[in-house]
């Protein structure tokens, strides 16, 4: 059963604090405990971007957050977006005729206010991408592009909310360290499961695969934030969402496919919620981050009350969904040797050009020395039980030149093991893995 | 013609409906808060097709805060909802016959308890051989209807040794309609022996057959009212009834209110799609391009039960083969029963899947006789004075050929079909055309339904209450509405207030489906609205005075403006057994440019343009117009590109949006909605609808251009890049290699 717990937050501009069942999502929390209908559940599963609302200044899908994680948050809704009048994007959807069944409308404008937000000039494409995460099924999109291309540059009716409300603290649901958050594993252990960007934890939770009871946040645990170079090393906290990832100019620099890869995952609300040590534990063999982990030698940091262990990210995957990651032990971060010189590219093909997951992925990190490459590494995601790396393909890649490149797309078809399932075919798979390549090694080569 | 002097129709008027909505103010059906409400849950099949030998809800029932639990036996009325063949039970009786059919009702405190509730109700099925593939069930027998087109003599013309003969099988997938909105409904008993059904929907009165029948109580003690609706495309035409069967069934039982809303993932199992279909076609056509004849046989998947599969063949079966003068046609269509989840209503109705084929063999003959497909559309375009393959002669009205040069020039298709065709390297470009037409309203098959009517209430201060018995999906029906009777009335369409349709205010105005909304409510409001007139008019004279001061007058003088309207179309006659006659009353037009990028390495199709071009009458707003086709558009590409779903032994596997994939924002092209205004007479101002035609021939100009860029034919939809790449594969590996 589900316990009582108290919770605060600035919510449209307004201190609340209240009491609610601690395995309640945010989504829940608004709709039913305050009565704010205006974000919609349209899928459960961050799919369709109906319930978007605004969470310390980014998009999130409040269908995959637990309530307890606005603890103390800066929360906004479509309810609070209107002053003494509408909000300028309210009139340009109105003026446009951007909406028609409605339902998406509210996330759809809040996922706009987010982008207009940190980019009050947003150009059309930057309008796309910033609405990514949102579907809509009647309007074709094109006049909801009009409406908050013609917001753009209008002066907001409020200036950005502040936090002001403390947090109440709800203790087991939202440990501030390391330590509670270890220990609260290893009493619970087996019980007890860690959330953090929710994006696919409240996924299971939806099909029936994951009590949310037993969830517990680690997105205030400072130790695991935090993207810096350590030792020689580039250290990514497990708790770095892509977003952050991909705004880090440090990550650009050392795995420069990372931040591409993240830029293909889900759409903006993903991108702000979902963190690297979430996929790396997620253990899909689809994930977009893991192959420019691969391809950069990176290392995994896993830690429990008793022990700390380091694991070369290729030995952390045992299999689909399957990792080393043991019930007591949280993922810390992932390090990153600094390689001067290096190049990166990572591209995938998937169902569509955004919310998708990959059919087949490729990262190639390389370095040159006189024109020549010197260290070259490949990793392909969905071709395989668990993301692979490709040594016959590096192999043939040192070599430099047209005709390595021939023979590594050769080699590179023998390394995957793809199979058929809903997304692709084995066949249309394994050829792609070799066009990928070839692509992706022109693209560091041309870089 | 009518006068078109109009000063609120055909303006860019604001939808009314917009600020609630874009301020998250707009109550949908699982945002209403009703108090001692309960939860409603449906135990479901997890069998294509099993005798239920064991069904036991004692246990169920004993959980504390569990109000009800209900099977077939438990159903005061007719286990049957009432529709063409009334054949779709409530609740399964003795046998299952789709995975997710609905066996059993629960109803209790909390949604935890009615899943809980539903965990304990014991039941055993002794499965049973299940006929999943519709080429199976047609040799089985298992036939739920068969129409017919004959004109002229097929046989002997495709005889004639001068023809040029293309012909071809093409498949179509299921296509999810994907609201966004899951449908959701709750029943509230009225105290009196009968239930109020509030719900998502688009046709209240349906819900209301549905309901009555089940409770075994007058149409008038089942009282449905649609509320805000996120999105319908068919898809909430005839699957709400089960539903709201469903709700009213545990409100009546439990005497309490009870919700009952669908996840996604159930609303995507169980609720209703478009027909999977398969189409083979002979066309034939004198060496200059005049066509002679077409042979079509045409199949769909109905599923299980029949619901509106018999119509939607209908539809496609009269418009197989386009709008085109064909002295000769032959037409076998047929729906069959399979034990798959029941297909029904989808905007296009049975067109896109015989429109796919059609215009694909279109395209084909053009490159068979080396001419441009474009003016092999216009050789044979319909005009003024042809008839159709039904024998319908088209009086007026008939813009297809302005569509057509309307694209054309928007797209500057002749420039860019040569300089496409000269693309090299791995991407290269290609531009496609398609074209339909579409009959408005019911038809031959519906005209019992096609009746509407409206309610005009003019208060003291001239505002204006219009009740309507059609609904608001997101199509524009009160915008659209609001403009005919301010229009109508003379009065400001600021003061117009179009209400959430209701069956106790309206009689039955039939469903709000194939674009009828805008003619038949929309004259049942003009009707009304002189009916109003006639009554001012005597008292104002010629006055001069305000909307309002003349209403203040009317008041003053005890003259009451309230009115019921009613429209009535105008009669046509059909012959089922020779398929000839006026199978629609009037139609509208279509084309689509589609210009493409195909990535022949990987097979990736990307739309970079379409341009769509529709004759839909007068335009009563260009703005909701405009909507409809971008919108239209974007499902089109959708099933053009990447819309399927996967079954396995009859389950359908992917029922999220994560694996059924619909456009996104970064999936759409540029979209060029262009409208022709040809008027219908009998149209309020001309105009004729236009909900359905933008989703038509999109799939078929897709493939087009597909095989404008990269030479490949696909007769097979969605254009995945695997389907895309496979055929470039065949077609490299040389003519011998990819011959059958």
């Amino acid at each position: 059963m589900a316990d009582l717990i108290d919770l605060a937050l600035t919510l449209n501009r307004q201190p609340v604090r209240l009491r609610a069942r601690s395995d309640l999502r945010l989504l829940d929390l608004l709709r039913d405990e305050l009565r704010l209908t205006g974000a919609k559940e349209g899928c459960g599963k961050g799919e369709c971007g109906a319930c978007t609302v605004i969470v310390d200044g980014h998009a999130a899908d409040s269908c995959l957050m637990m309530a307890f994680q606005v603890d103390g948050a800066v929360v906004e809704t479509i309810e609070g977006l209107a002053g003494a009048g509408l909000h300028p994007l309210q009139d340009a959807f109105i003026e446009t005729g951007g909406v028609q069944c409605g339902i998406c409308i509210p996330g759809m404008v809040m996922a706009g206010k987010a982008l207009l937000d940190r980019q009050p000039q947003a150009d059309l494409d930057s309008i796309r991408a910033g609405l990514a995460g949102n579907l809509c099924r009647c309007t074709g999109y094109t006049k909801i592009f009009a409406a908050v291309a013609r917001a753009a540059g209008q002066p907001a009716p409020h200036p950005p909310a502040v936090a002001s409300t403390p947090p109440a603290a709800p203790g087991y649901y939202r440990p501030r360290s390391l330590e509670e958050a270890l220990e609260i594993l290893t009493q619970r252990g087996g019980e007890a499961r860690p959330v953090a960007g929710g994006t696919d934890v409240l996924v299971k939770a939806k099909d029936g695969q994951q009590s949310r009871a037993s969830l517990f946040d680690l997105t205030a645990v400072a130790e695991l934030r935090g993207i810096e170079e350590r030792d020689g090393h580039l250290w990514i906290g497990a708790g770095a969402t892509h977003t952050e990832m991909i705004d880090s100019p440090l990550v650009a620099r050392v795995i420069p496919s990372l931040p591409q890869a993240c830029a293909v995952i889900g759409g903006p609300q993903i991108r702000n919620r979902g963190t690297l040590g979430g996929n790396l534990a997620n253990a899909s063999p689809a994930a977009d981050t893991v192959p420019p982990l691969y391809a950069a030698d990176a290392v995994v940091e896993l830690v429990s009350v008793s022990s700390r262990r380091d694991m070369p990210v290729a030995q952390f995957f045992t299999g689909p969904r399957q990792s080393v990651l043991a019930p007591d032990e949280l993922i810390l971060g992932v390090r990153v040797p600094i390689r001067a010189g290096v190049r990166g590219c990572f591209l995938r093909l998937g169902q569509r050009q955004a919310q998708a997951i990959s059919k087949v992925s490729v990262a190639v990190g390389m370095t040159f020395r006189d024109g020549r490459p010197e260290w070259v590494r490949v990793a392909l995601g969905a071709v395989a039980p668990t993301v692979v790396r490709a040594p016959e393909t590096e192999k043939a890649l040192l070599e430099g030149g047209y005709e390595a490149l021939r023979r590594a797309r050769e080699a590179v078809k023998a390394e995957v093991v793809p199979i058929d399932d809903l997304r692709s075919s084995r066949a249309y798979r394994r050829e792609m893995a070799a066009v990928l390549l070839e692509r992706a090694v022109r693209r560091v080569a041309e870089a | 013609m009518e006068d078109t002097g109009t000063t609120v129709v055909g303006e860019r008027v604001r939808r009314p409906d917009a600020p609630d909505k874009v301020k998250g103010t707009a109550l949908y059906i699982d945002d209403l808060a009703l108090s001692g409400s309960l939860w409603g849950a449906v135990l479901r099949s997890p069998h294509a097709h099993a005798r239920i030998t064991r069904l036991d809800v004692a246990r169920a029932r004993t959980i504390p805060g569990v109000r009800a639990v209900l099977t077939a036996r438990d159903i005061p009325g007719r286990n049957l909802i009432p529709m063409i063949q009334s054949d779709w039970p409530v609740l399964a009786a003795e046998f299952v016959r789709h995975v997710g059919e609905a066996v059993a009702l629960v109803a209790a405190e909390s949604r935890d308890l009615a899943a809980e509730a539903l965990r304990t109700i014991a039941v055993e099925y002794e499965r049973l051989p299940a006929l999943l593939d519709m080429e199976e069930a047609l040799r089985a027998g298992e036939v739920m209807a068969h129409w017919k087109v004959r004109r002229g003599d097929v046989q002997s013309a495709l005889g004639r040794g001068d023809l040029v003969v293309v012909e071809g099988t093409y498949r179509t997938p299921y296509q999810e309609h994907a609201y966004i909105e899951p449908n959701g409904m709750i029943g509230v008993p009225d105290g009196r022996g009968g239930v109020i059904v509030y719900g998502s929907m688009q046709c209240p009165f349906y819900v209301q057959k549905a309901v009555a029948s089940a409770l075994g109580c007058d149409l008038a003690r089942a009282r449905v009212v649609q509320t805000v609706t996120g999105g319908g495309f068919g898809g909430k035409e005839d699957a709400p009834s089960a539903p709201g069967a469903q709700v009213a069934l545990l409100a009546h039982a439990t005497g309490r209110p009870v919700r009952l809303i669908l996840s996604r993932e159930e609303d995507m199992a169980v609720m209703s799609k478009r027909h999977p279909g398969r189409v083979r076609m002979r066309t034939a056509a004198t060496r200059d391009g005049e066509l002679v004849a077409v042979e079509v046989d045409y199949l769909l998947d109905g599923g299980a039960y029949a619901t509106l599969s018999p119509v939607v063949l209908f539809r496609g079966t009269v418009h197989a083969c386009g709008p085109y003068r064909i002295p000769n046609a032959r037409v076998e269509s047929r729906v069959v029963r399979t034990h798959k989840v029941p297909c029904g209503a989808f905007r296009g109705f049975g067109e896109p899947q015989v429109v796919f084929a059609c215009e694909s063999q279109m395209d084909r003959l053009a490159e068979r006789l080396g001419m441009d497909p474009l003016m092999l559309r216009l050789k044979n375009a319909l005009g003024e004075g042809d008839e159709t393959i039904t024998g319908h002669k088209l009086t007026s009205s008939v813009g297809f050929r302005d569509v057509l040069d309307r694209v054309a020039a928007s797209s500057d298709w002749s420039r860019k079909r040569a300089e496409y065709a000269r693309d090299a390297g791995p991407v290269r470009r290609g531009i496609g055309l398609a074209a339909c037409y579409y009959g408005v309203g019911l038809g031959a098959l519906g005209k019992h339904l096609n009746p509407a009517g409206a309610s005009l209430v003019v208060a003291g201060d001239g505002s204006v209450t219009v009740a309507v018995g059609t609904t608001e999906i997101g199509q524009g029906m009160i915008t659209v509405l609001s403009q005919i009777a301010a229009e109508a009335l003379g009065c400001p369409v600021e003061l117009v207030h179009v209400v959430e349709p209701d069956t106790s205010r309206v009689p039955d105005s039939g469903p709000t489906v194939a674009s009828r909304t805008t003619v038949m409510s929309g004259n049942a409001i003009r009707d009304a609205a002189a009916k109003i007139r006639a009554a001012m008019e005597p008292v104002i004279a010629d006055s001069g005075l305000s909307w309002r001061e003349a209403v203040a007058l009317c008041a003053q003088k005890q003259v009451g403006l309230a009115a019921h309207g009613w429209a009535v179309p105008p009669a046509i006659t059909f012959d089922l057994e020779t398929g000839q006659g006026e199978a629609y009353m009037y139609y509208t037009f279509s084309a689509n440019v589609v210009e493409v990028e195909v990535d022949t390495e990987t097979g990736e199709t990307r739309a970079l343009a379409v341009h769509s071009g529709h004759d839909t009458g007068k335009v009563i707003n260009p703005t909701t117009g405009e909507g409809q086709v971008e919108g239209g558009v974007v499902q089109g590409l959708g099933y053009a590109l990447v819309e399927e779903h996967a079954l396995k032994d009859g389950r359908i596997l992917n029922d999220q949006f994560s694996t059924y994939i619909i456009p996104t924002p970064l999936d759409v092209p540029e979209i060029r909605p262009i409208l022709v205004e040809h008027p219908y007479a009998w149209g309020p101002y001309g105009a004729k609808g236009l909900g359905e035609t933008p989703v038509i021939a999109v799939a078929p100009a897709v493939t087009a251009a597909i095989h404008h860029a990269a030479g490949i034919r696909l007769d097979e939809i969605p254009a995945t890049p695997e389907r895309v790449w496979a055929a470039l594969q065949a077609k490299n590996a040389g003519p011998t290699a990819s011959r059958p």
